[in-house]
């Protein structure tokens, strides 16, 4: 029996091509369809037909054809905002400026993190009066705290000012340089953001 | 939780895939990335017959075809498949344009023919 199998497509795609180039410019085209390839994504998860989606935007089942069939750059702002208004989803958008300084980066970031903590808070909320479904998302929570947790310890660990005290599980800063650190430095929790 | 999916070139000509790729090569990426598009919905689950999405049909004989999209001018091209749900492999038959289709198809599912009885189904 034959075999040549592949886990990635820009490399199946390079290998039939017998050029290694190809793999980049496969990539480049996958990374033009990933916004429409969300949106397909998103309609199947939720068992709509194009139908469906252009009932809710008053047009022909043709035009989601044509959506669906087109790259990112092809999208117009309104079909993307009907699709996923007929898709019952919230569309959020990030903007990421690297020229921005370093530090404004870093504080965008923890401004995300405080508004996706408090989009869980408000989700919890919305189902208060069902004592099961709050029993699983408390122990869900607790999972989540933890999950965090462990993250944010070891990407903390990876800042340049982050070092660990032996035998305890806070992390603490110390300035820019662990050379810095004096000999009788009292440990301390960052504090939030 | 996404599935693991694999694809399989071993049945495809790579003489004619290179051709295709040198004389129309945005038709060549655009196949390939809506490809990625489909592996992507097979990974999260979904069905090939629940799917709906025009640049991905059946041909019969479980020989799917995806079409270009998206290519300004292009060459009307498909790229043949022969998706093995059970066994989570994506195999890739056959490429071509509109002009060969009947042969494409014919000889897609000779392959898909070939493949079964290699696997003893």
């Amino acid at each position: 029996m034959k075999t040549a199998k592949f886990t990635n497509v820009a490399e199946a795609a390079a290998h039939l091509a017998e050029d290694p180039s190809v793999a980049q410019l496969v990539k480049n085209e996958i990374v033009r369809n990933e916004l429409v390839s969300a949106l397909i994504g998103m309609r199947l998860a939720k068992g709509f037909k194009q139908e469906k989606i252009a009932e809710a935007m008053g047009c022909d089942p043709s035009t989601i054809s044509r959506i669906e069939s087109g790259n990112d750059r092809q999208l117009k702002w309104t079909d993307v905002e009907g699709y996923v208004s007929a898709l019952k989803v919230q569309m959020n958008i990030l903007f990421d400026d690297p020229s921005l300084p370093t530090a404004d980066r870093i504080k965008q970031c923890v401004f995300k993190i405080h508004e996706h903590l408090e989009s869980l808070a408000s989700l919890a909320n919305e189902v208060e009066d069902d004592p099961a479904i709050v029993r699983e998302i408390d122990r869900f929570y607790k999972q989540v705290l933890f999950n965090f947790l462990a993250r944010f310890q070891a990407n903390y660990q990876k800042l340049p000012c982050a070092v660990r005290i032996p035998h305890q599980t806070k992390l603490v800063s110390v300035g820019t340089d662990r050379r810095d650190r004096p000999d009788h430095y009292s440990p301390k929790v960052p504090e939030a953001a | 939780m996404t599935q693991p999916w694999q694809i399989d070139t071993a049945y495809a000509s790579p003489g004619r895939f290179k051709r295709f790729a040198g004389k129309h090569p945005r038709e060549y990426e655009s196949l390939f990335a809506n490809l990625e598009k489909i592996l992507r919905l097979l990974r999260a689950g979904n069905k090939i017959g629940g799917f709906g999405v025009g640049f991905f049909r059946s041909e019969g004989g479980e020989v799917y075809r995806i079409g270009q999209t998206g290519v300004e001018s292009a060459k009307e091209s498909r790229l043949y498949v022969y998706p093995d749900e059970p066994r989570h492999v994506m195999y890739i038959l056959n490429i071509g344009d509109k002009d060969s289709q009947r042969d494409d198809i014919n000889g897609s599912k000779n392959i898909v023919g070939t493949i079964k009885k290699e696997m003893g189904q």
